[in-house]
């Protein structure tokens, strides 16, 4: 029997050089972004001014995230909507076909997480000195804050600033990671019950598996709770770049 | 609302932390080869920081430049065509109502006129009314008037009549009785008693 910890197995599917294989992992981006595509572009297929089942579900995710844009990173923040979009898709498509059977969550990864995160924190930092020249580092001392305690308060929000991506990444990976490991965990329990102690084993054996019931349900509102709190802390960086507080 | 969430995933962490205790011990013994937590194995970072960042690209240019302004686009349009359908709702409002006002106008003059005409008409009439009565009043006021005269004449002969027939029975009476037969001192008899009688 497969181990809780073996689901997160990363396995090259094509050798390419550099290390960089074509793995499981990616295969599973792929989809994710192939899934992604379609079902954006699926429900728009002849779309109409009434719509049907699927363009529904493309324009609901639209305006849920041009929603959160618009009231967590201001107006101003319109034009990276798509930009934070593909963030919030490509992460919850990563947590919700990681509950498929057999499939591979590449965001129980810290380091996909953390790449993810990376390049949110690199992006809205670039944003912020770009919108506002050096006036940017600002940002690390509040307005109204007596100057004599700045050199308490600045290290403070270096640190807070510097910490965004950590926070940000390992959040998602470890819910990710966490989730799944108790599923397979309860999973394997019953089977271990079944190994050890025959039919007696089997009839307790049900128990985990109704947690485990349990379990699935919450795992998928966690996949989407999760992509929905990392889009929204893109969210509010953004706005702390163009607003400065 | 996340703090709350935070609070209800510690479960989550609890289990992450035993892993992370448990693991890692191994894992970078063994250099992240085999057995360890494969999420800290080094050697898969590479390949998942590339694929994760291309992949990513592909799914942000195809996100921007195909299925999002398809969808923006669509949003657009319905909320132009409400927008529009609203405009024509509001326009052809005020149409009837100013309709409605014009109608309450012609109805009002039709009523106006209604009346005049009505008035007018009833008017006419009592006139022609008054003026039929008036003339049959005068007609029946000249027919009693004629027959009254026949009456009076016919009373005055009436009475004369009966003079004649009293002198003559008077005078009968006393030529028959007395043998007077004087005709003068009858009639002024009998014309003192008519007097007294009348």
């Amino acid at each position: 029997m497969a181990g809780p910890i073996e689901q997160f197995e990363i396995v090259p599917l094509v050798k390419l050089p550099l290390g960089l294989d074509y793995t499981n992992s990616a295969l599973w981006m792929t989809l994710a972004v192939v899934g992604s595509f379609a079902v954006m572009l699926l429900g728009m297929r002849g779309a109409k001014t009434v719509p049907g089942r699927f363009q529904s579900v493309s324009e609901l995710l639209y305006e849920f995230i041009a929603g959160m844009v618009r009231d967590h990173a201001g107006h101003k923040a319109t034009p990276y909507f798509p930009f934070v979009f593909s963030v919030f898709i490509f992460v919850l498509f990563g947590n919700a076909l990681g509950m498929i059977p057999w499939a591979f969550t590449f965001t129980s990864h810290i380091i996909v997480t953390f790449t993810l995160a990376a390049m949110v924190f690199i992006f809205v930092t670039l944003l912020g000195i770009y919108k506002h020249g050096l006036h940017f580092f600002s940002l690390f001392l509040p307005e109204g804050a007596p100057l004599a305690l700045a050199p308490i308060i600045v290290p403070i929000e270096i640190i807070s600033y510097l910490s965004r991506p950590v926070s940000l990444s390992i959040r998602l990976f470890a819910n990710m990671m966490a989730g799944h490991t108790m599923m397979k965990v309860f999973a394997g329990f019953s089977v271990s019950l079944g190994a050890a102690l025959g039919v007696a084993g089997y009839t307790v054996g049900i128990l985990p598996i109704i947690i485990n019931v349990g379990l699935v349900g919450f795992e998928f509102l966690v996949a989407f709770l999760q992509a929905y709190v990392f889009t929204i802390l893109t969210c509010l960086y953004i706005r702390d770049a163009l607003e400065l507080h | 609302m996340t703090e709350h969430l935070k609070a209800f995933f510690r479960p989550h962490f609890a289990v992450l932390m035993v892993a992370l205790l448990a693991l890692p011990g191994q894992a970078f013994a063994e250099g992240g080869e085999e057995g360890g937590l494969p999420q800290l194995n080094t050697h898969t970072y590479g390949t998942q920081i590339f694929w994760g960042l291309v992949l990513f690209v592909v799914l942000y240019l195809l996100m921007s430049r195909v299925a999002l302004p398809r969808v923006g686009e669509v949003l657009e349009e319905r909320s132009k065509r409400i927008t529009g359908d609203l405009e024509r709702a509001q326009q052809l409002r005020a149409e009837t109502e100013a309709l409605v006002v014009y109608y309450e106008e012609g109805l009002a003059k039709a009523r106006a006129h209604a009346g005049q005409v009505i008035s007018g008409v009833n008017h006419e009439l009592s006139a022609a009314t008054n003026h039929r009565l008036d003339e049959v009043g005068k007609a029946l006021a000249k027919k009693i008037e004629t027959a009254e005269k026949r009456i009076a004449k016919a009373q005055a002969e009436a009475m004369g009549e009966v003079r004649n027939v009293a002198v003559d029975v008077a005078a009968t009476v006393l030529d028959k009785l007395v043998g007077i037969s004087d005709r003068e001192q009858v009639t002024s008899a009998v014309d003192r008693v008519m007097g007294e009688r009348a």
